[in-house]
């Protein structure tokens, strides 16, 4: 489980971070893993199993909390190829004006490396619906990266 | 769009804290069993000493429901034990020849 944790804790946490700020991000990452160590080391089939249970409880806190998200929504989760902060944080809040349905599946298909297919399975739509989202995420990040100044 | 593309890969979103341990939890239950446990052969002892002391001048029980409720929640399944042993120490014995229900019962 632990192994796990380090292959696809990056992209998970990523992930997360599509609905919630950093630090909650981070939280309900943990709360996920301890979880599922609890359990006795849950068989995982497939990375698709975490997302999904992440996405679970990333939403199920949401709906908790969502006056905080705003808070920590700044926090740096993202590494920029340069090391430079504020390029993460552009590239972050440039994210954030997307919708949810579209930021999730371009953080899973970028970061979490997965086809329209496994996205679809992750999310409950079909991978054409994913793709389509994918793509109008996409064109309107490309607006807002370029248009900033 | 590809070019937009090829630039988000080039981030890399940071890596998460190490996880919390998970045993942490697991700890102060061990403890939380063991004082029960620890609470329960005392109480045992004490009532085995006191043996010859009459029925009715035997003490209250001395497991509280506070102690007990704890246990209840953490080691449900240690509970039923814990009360049959507990109970045969403190409870009057019937088949006790000079036990008070005895003599109520030849009367």
């Amino acid at each position: 489980m632990r192994r796990l944790y380090e292959v696809h804790g990056r992209a998970l946490l990523a992930y997360a971070c599509a609905f919630l700020g950093p630090s909650q991000a981070e939280d309900v990452l943990h709360q996920v893993f301890l979880q599922l160590l609890r359990d006795g080391g849950t068989e995982i089939s497939s990375p698709g199993y975490l997302f999904r249970a992440v996405r679970n409880r990333a939403l199920n806190d949401l709906r908790g909390r969502s006056r905080e998200v705003a808070l920590d929504g700044e926090a740096q989760w993202l590494e920029s190829p340069s090391g430079s902060t504020e390029t993460a944080l552009a590239l972050q809040s440039a994210l954030r004006t997307l919708p949810d349905e579209q930021r999730e599946v371009i953080v899973l298909r970028v970061w979490g490396q997965m086809t329209f297919e496994e996205v679809a399975a992750v999310i409950g739509v079909s991978p054409n619906t994913a793709a389509s989202r994918y793509r109008y995420g996409l064109a309107k990040l490309n607006e807002v990266w370029h248009g900033r100044t | 769009m590809d070019e937009l593309e090829t630039l988000l890969r080039q981030f890399r979103p940071r890596r998460p804290g190490p996880l919390p341990d998970v045993d942490a939890g697991r700890g102060s239950r061990r403890l939380v069993r063991v004082v029960l446990s620890g609470i329960a052969a005392a109480v045992a002892i004490i009532v085995g000493w006191r043996q010859p002391i009459h029925d009715s001048d035997r003490p209250k029980a001395a497991v509280t429901l506070g102690a007990l409720t704890p246990y209840a929640i953490n080691e449900a399944s240690d509970l039923d034990s814990l009360l049959t042993s507990t109970s045969r120490a403190i409870l009057p014995d019937v088949e006790r020849s000079t036990g008070v229900l005895h003599a109520l019962a030849k009367e």
